[in-house]
């Protein structure tokens, strides 16, 4: 009983530390807002106040985010959570903070009820490196899908592990799975891949005839979530996105010397042994700097020898845990392992879940042995660990990192709203899309965007799947520079520090009119103004006539 | 009588162990570099698995001991060396574009570091000892640097090729674990001294960490065997 009282307190303060490190300065770190924030954020504003998404089309069932067809739950959340706390960038990434929170007290569940741990110990301190863990951190703080995703789903995991002890819990799992498919692209093949493998798996306590009538409710609620989803499956923007980040040219590149099998294989696997492989989780990091701490992984380095522990243990294991738990280790890496990126954290996030399982099972079989003295060592190490966090998340990443996470624009925005009678014309040639950022920090009416775009698009919305980053609205337009034409009108041309060079800038007479530069110093936007006048004077050709 | 199978008849274990002693890219590659290294790597594995599988003497245990030595001490002396403590060209920018821009002045927890002392813990000599020692020690415990060429985190500078054919890497993990679980003492052993001293001397050899290939093609025979449901 007093250990029970004992744990139950620790598990308080675990999850009320958990909440600073998900909450504190959510709005100003990630120093910036990065695109894929910027269209959930503007899209759930315009759901608020229109109905309608950027491009007018009334409650999509997939978001047609600079063509990525993006499941919706999390924008409507977050429509709600603007309507709350204001239309600000902490109110984008709040939903996600509050998963991570209570993912900690999810996940905590989970491990009390798989029953593995030889010490009360094991899973407060699994939980605790959950809590701590940059890799949950990280994506408990940005402004879109990805871990409330991984928390629904690990929910969904819970009840579904629930259900071989009582299978009622088992009609919540499959509720929970499914609603996962409408969070994130990494769900909605994990989802049904999770429940067809535990199925199997553990058929026969879930396939029995005394579970008819609860596998019959379970699935008609399951179709029930899915049907809204099942209505476009036929659609291109169902499998867009897969097949966009399907590692297709690296295949048929291998495919003339080893047959395309072999050449599939070849690279599946050895995305797939890249999210198992301890260099990755615990040494380097995510080489997407936008998507990734400076010099921290996923998980700090000194928890290696407990992982490898962890899964030998696992595997040596006699109980229906190693089952459930290899199941997911297995499974997890899955979607991440058929897209071309190397160690993409953002899509392999669920595969947390099952390493902090066998992190936990490597920690128990050595604080089974020597309680006090090895608590104490690991309570040093965590100690160590924050510091390294501290270093990485609250001071390098702010600065070295701002830039991929889209600092600038708020700027770059204010400086176009004190000129608007002046034409914009911003280079995309080498900067994430640009409109979006632009027309979240302007605070452009939606109802008026929609107006100004293609307005076929939500005719053919799902179908559609041709995204162009030219964008032209109010007095901006976002699309690569035309050197033979914008310099004979007059306005203003913004560009990256390598766009506009100071020859090009002396040859066409245009005028610098304003710098942005991130926290190191380094310029970010520079705006040239041009002059047609006074280039037409000194270079007169037919462009002058037009 | 039990039924013999054609494989029992043949000497199917041997001749298995032969084709994957012999039949991967890294072996030949270490030959067409030294030809010294590779007889003693083709001695050493043997003798390994002679001394695991068919004959537990403790004069092989002790022949095997030597060779690995031997092995070792080539490991060493063919890898580029690569300090632990003096910065490299890109690190020294970002070290002195770090000095300057959180000067410790700039930051009140960094001024408590500075203090302690703890300025030098996180970005001086005892954090470059210590990445480096990390990266050299996740590098040899990569699977992928060994069945895929590195792929998909490339180490161009580590000349990164694939050692075995990829397939190979199941049997690897199935063997490993069943080494483990029977020959405990030995995998520990050879685990410790072969990852501690390549985390010591890192991975800049064109030959690969090779001191770590016997281990290898006994895990890889060993889980092909058990794959199979072998005796052994």
């Amino acid at each position: 009983m007093k250990l029970k009282v004992l744990s139950f307190l620790i598990l308080i303060l675990i999850v009320i530390f958990s909440s600073y490190l998900r909450l504190a300065n959510l709005e100003s770190n990630p120093n910036g807002l990065y695109v894929d924030e910027a269209s959930t954020g503007y899209n759930a504003w315009s759901i608020l106040l229109t109905g309608k998404d950027e491009y007018g089309k009334e409650f999509p069932i997939f978001f047609r985010f600079l063509g990525s067809y993006t499941p919706p739950l999390y924008t409507y959340l977050t429509a709600g959570v603007i309507q709350i706390f204001g239309f600000n960038i902490a109110s984008i990434r709040l939903t996600s903070a509050l998963s991570g929170i209570l993912l900690i007290l999810t996940f905590f569940l989970l491990m009390k009820s798989l029953d593995i741990y030889k010490s009360w110990l094991s899973p407060i301190f699994g939980t605790f490196l959950l809590a701590i863990s940059p890799w949950s951190i990280f994506y408990s703080r940005i402004g879109y899908e990805i871990n409330l995703a991984f928390f629904v789903y690990t929910i969904g995991v819970l009840f579904l592990w629930l259900s071989i002890k009582n299978s009622v819990w088992f009609i919540a799992g499959v509720s929970f799975l499914a609603l996962s498919t409408y969070i994130y692209h990494a769900e909605r093949l994990l989802a049904p891949l999770t429940l067809i493998i535990f199925t199997i798996l553990f058929k026969n306590v879930i396939l029995i005839k005394e579970n008819k009538k609860v596998l019959i409710l379970a699935l008609i609620l399951g179709l029930i979530i899915l049907t809204p989803q099942l209505s476009v499956l036929s659609t291109a923007a169902s499998f867009t996105r897969g097949s966009g980040l399907f590692y297709t040219e690296a295949i048929s590149r291998k495919a003339d010397e080893m047959g395309f099998l072999l050449a599939f294989f070849q690279e599946f696997f050895s995305q797939y042994f890249a999210y198992l492989s301890p260099r990755n989780l615990f040494f380097q990091p995510d080489s997407d700097l936008q998507r990734s701490l400076p010099e921290l992984s996923t998980f700090y380095p000194w928890l290696a020898p407990f992982y490898l522990t962890g899964i030998y243990i696992l595997v040596k294991l006699r109980a229906n845990a190693k089952k459930f738990i290899l199941m997911l280790l297995l499974l997890t890496p899955i979607p991440a392992s058929l897209t071309g990126d190397p160690f993409s954290t953002q899509r392999a996030l669920p595969l947390l879940l099952p390493v902090t399982l066998s992190l936990a099972i490597g920690l128990d079989k050595f604080i089974a042995i020597k309680s006090r003295i090895f608590s104490g060592l690991v309570l040093i190490m965590c100690l160590f660990s924050l510091l390294y966090l501290y270093r990485s998340y609250a001071v390098l990443f702010p600065n070295e990192r701002a830039k991929d996470w889209g600092y600038g624009f708020k700027q770059l925005a204010k400086e176009i709203e004190k000129r608007p009678n002046e034409q914009f014309i911003i280079d995309s040639s080498r900067m994430k899309p640009a409109y979006i950022e632009l027309v979240y920090f302007m605070k452009y009416p939606p109802d008026k965007f929609q107006k100004e775009i293609d307005l076929d698009i939500k005719d053919n919305y799902y179908t559609n799947t041709v995204w162009d980053s030219s964008y032209k609205f109010n007095n901006i337009e976002t699309r690569t520079i035309n050197w033979e034409e914008d310099i004979y009108k007059e306005q203003i041309l913004v560009g990256d520090e390598l766009t506009i060079s100071e020859n090009q800038a002396k040859e066409h007479f245009l005028e610098k009119l304003f710098e942005i530069k991130d926290p190191m110093y380094k310029i970010i936007f520079i705006a040239f103004k041009t002059n047609p006048t006074l280039k037409c004077n000194k270079q007169r050709n037919e462009r002058c006539f037009i | 009588m039990k039924k013999k199978w054609v494989l029992d008849i043949l000497p199917f274990k041997n001749l298995l162990f032969g084709l994957i002693l012999l039949g991967n890219n890294w072996v030949w590659k270490i030959a067409g570099l030294n030809l010294f290294v590779f007889l003693i790597l083709i001695f050493t594995t043997l003798l390994l698995w002679f001394f695991l599988f068919k004959s537990f003497k403790k004069n092989l245990f002790y022949i095997g001991l030597t060779l690995l030595g031997i092995l070792l001490i080539f490991q060493w002396k063919t890898s580029t060396e690569q300090s632990l403590i003096l910065l490299e060209n890109d690190e020294q920018r970002i070290q002195s574009e770090r000095f300057k821009y959180y000067n410790p002045s700039l930051h009140y927890a960094r001024v408590l570091f500075a203090r302690l002392n703890l300025i030098n813990f996180l970005e001086g000599d005892f954090n470059t000892v210590s990445t480096r020692l990390q990266r050299n020690f996740f590098e040899t415990i990569d699977p992928n640097v060994y069945f895929f060429g590195g792929h998909p985190r490339e180490r161009v500078w580590a000349n990164d090729f694939e050692k075995f054919y990829f397939i190979l890497i199941v049997p690897f993990f199935v063997g490993l674990y069943y080494l483990i679980l029977n020959r405990k003492k030995f995998v520990l052993i050879y685990s410790l001294i072969s990852i501690s001293s390549l985390t010591l001397i890192g991975h800049k050899n064109l030959m690969g960490p090779f001191i770590l290939f016997p281990l290898f093609v006994i895990c890889i025979w060993y889980g092909i065997l058990k794959l199979l449901k072998y005796e052994t």
